[in-house]
């Protein structure tokens, strides 16, 4: 009954010097979710990241985000923002790395909205479990990682594409 | 560009190794219908993961589904579940006995490009000594006051192997066009 195997490494980087973005481009659209994997850190203090896609600066991004900052327990949206945010309390830092485990889903069909859900976890700020929602039906080519509030990635920080394909 | 990792190609394996997550079955719905079987899963796997994106036919704002195994939907199931809700609205609630799993969150009157995400992993799920865990995240944004984030977890009372998984619509509910569920199997 098995269709054959899946969740292909795409594309992956690690960063050679501080960026305050990275861009995966040219996403071939044959699979039917993307999971992007994001170990990082900043070389400012603790800020949100976001993800854009395919370069929309429209405020056509929303986010619900649960999250823990190790005492207080709190729930929060984000609504027509230009970005993604994909964290609140698992920010990433200076010291150390964090890391995202972000779910794209059926990021190629031009019907539907796109659907994200993610995992954002720091050890020493917290932990974040997140649903957003792009409006717009375009198949998703390409995927912006950004650091907030002029932050920018520190060397070393490491993002990773992967496709899984139905069958 | 993108940076390709070569040796590492689509539905294939890394020279020397192999790869463990492997696409089972899939519904992808063409038209509205109430429930979706997987049958005939394999006990090859360790693990399963359900991947869905969901809408219902419902008339509030976001639904419920249920998932049962092996036909069963008698009381063997419970489930508990904390979530976030707009603005600073946490919550959690815990319900033994059910009739299945309870997953959220399918989004119903809303705008029809919207569909709520669930990410379902079924652990150990072929083996006969233990009870079966599900695990869960799912959630909608829909850019208003009707966003909800969940972190479930359930339980089976049954030490049977899983061969059959029936994912079942909100009451009278069905699960519009579009809506999808893929299926994949975790080597151990």
């Amino acid at each position: 009954m098995a269709a054959g195997a899946t969740y292909t490494p795409i594309a992956t980087t690690t960063l050679g010097s501080n960026q305050t973005s990275y861009t995966f481009s040219s996403i071939p659209s044959t699979y039917t979710d993307l999971v992007l994997v994001v170990t990082g850190k900043l070389t400012t203090s603790a800020y949100d990241t976001a993800l854009r896609f395919n370069g929309d600066t429209g405020s056509n991004y929303s986010r619900m985000v649960l999250t823990s900052d190790g005492s207080t327990v709190g729930a929060g949206r984000s609504n027509s923002t230009n970005i993604m945010y994909i964290d609140a309390n698992g920010v990433k830092d200076t010291t150390f790395n964090s890391n995202d485990i972000i779910n794209i889903m059926n990021y190629a069909n031009t019907t539907t909205y796109k659907t994200v859900l993610s995992r954002s976890n720091n050890a020493a700020t917290g932990v974040d479990v997140n649903v957003g929602m792009w409006r717009d039906t375009s198949a998703i080519t390409s995927i912006t990682i950004l650091a907030m509030s002029s932050g920018t990635w520190a060397t070393g920080s490491n993002f990773t594409l992967y496709g899984i394909a139905a069958a | 560009m993108l940076n390709v990792i070569s040796g590492l190609l689509s539905g294939g394996a890394a020279a020397g190794g192999g790869t463990s997550y492997e696409s089972i079955a899939t519904y992808s719905l063409s038209s509205a219908q109430s429930a979706v079987t997987f049958s005939s899963i394999p006990s090859t796997f360790k693990h399963l993961q359900i991947r869905a994106l969901t809408r219902d036919s419902g008339a509030g704002v976001y639904n419920t589904y249920k998932v049962t195994y092996n036909g069963d939907t008698a009381s063997n199931y419970s489930v508990h579940a904390m979530y976030g809700q707009n603005i600073n609205t946490v919550d959690q609630f815990g319900n033994a006995n059910q009739t299945g799993m309870v997953v959220y969150a399918t989004p119903s009157a809303v705008g029809s490009n919207i569909f709520g995400a669930q990410i379902i992993d079924i652990l150990d799920y072929a083996d006969t000594n233990k009870y079966k865990t599900q695990r869960s995240i799912g959630g909608v944004s829909e850019n208003n006051d009707n966003n909800l984030i969940t972190v479930m977890s359930g339980s089976w009372r049954s030490t049977s192997a899983i061969s059959s998984i029936t994912i079942t619509a909100n009451g009278s509910t069905s699960f519009q066009q579009y809506s999808q569920f893929a299926l994949y199997g975790i080597k151990g």
